[in-house]
């Protein structure tokens, strides 16, 4: 038996941690695990929502699931491309490079 | 509050301390062995909803492919200083998601949820319910993915 408001609740410190990463980080690898970190915290509330709901909330996080995998195929692929180009997965220093 | 909720808030607490300290540690290495840690209690936050199937494809996923992709892409790029950005920025950051938090909390609250579930998962419910309702919606997931995976092969492929 699980309180649903508070299970809720909790999970959305997770979330802020995830946003807050994305925002004040610069290492685009670190950005992608802060991506993930706020999806994750989506993924807890989808499990919260199944309580709720029945199957759908399972059903929705388990489709989730393989987007979450697919951004970080991309953004991975993305890096190293930006890697091989600028020599850097610094983002600033990469928009250092391009204002030159 | 129930026994169960307390746990819960226990594994989801532990989530939120390894998410903190992927975000802060300097080494993407070192983050990833935190990574492993918040996927480990998120499982765990996850079993304890009653969301067993979702909790095993949330372990095969992030541990088989994600975990498994950054690790090669941390081993395919210069390794870089991650200098947190400036105070503005930073402080634009924590304004940001604190905000965010306390909309989402907020809305949350006020939609007056307040009951006690209980829920365990049923393999063919869930079977039933995918390729049923949501069929169209894998089938899209599905093609969105193979092109996406192609997408990536050609993206890191290139030659500059």
């Amino acid at each position: 038996m699980i309180d649903v408001l508070v299970a809720i609740l909790v999970v959305l410190p997770a979330f802020g941690i995830g946003i807050f990463g994305l925002l004040a980080r610069r290492h685009f690898i670190r950005i992608i695990i802060s991506v993930e970190i706020a999806l994750n915290a989506v993924i807890l509330t989808l499990g919260v929502f199944s309580a709720l709901n029945g199957t759908m909330g399972e059903a929705i996080g388990i489709l989730f699931l393989f987007i979450i995998a697919m951004e970080v195929a991309i953004g991975l692929a993305i890096a190293i491309q930006m890697d091989k180009v600028f020599q850097t997965v610094d983002i600033y220093a990469v928009r250092k490079i391009k204002d030159e | 509050m129930t026994f169960d909720t307390t746990i819960y808030i226990i594994a989801v607490a532990l989530v939120i301390l390894f998410s903190y300290l992927a975000i802060r540690t300097k080494s993407i290495l070192i983050s990833l062995i935190y990574l492993v840690g918040m996927y480990a209690a998120g499982a765990w936050a996850l079993i304890q909803v009653g969301a067993w199937f979702l909790a095993l494809i949330y372990l095969f996923v992030n541990a088989g492919g994600v975990l498994v992709l950054i690790i090669f892409a941390s081993m395919l790029t210069r390794p870089a200083r991650d200098i947190p950005t400036n105070r503005r920025i930073t402080f634009y950051g924590i304004i940001t998601s604190t905000l965010l938090i306390a909309l989402i909390g907020y809305y949350m609250y006020a939609s007056n949820i307040n009951y006690v579930a209980s829920y365990s998962s049923n393999y063919y419910s869930i079977a039933s319910f995918i390729f049923s309702y949501y069929f169209i919606g894998i089938i899209v997931v599905a093609i969105a993915a193979l092109s996406i995976y192609f997408g990536a092969i050609y993206v890191a492929g290139e030659e500059k």
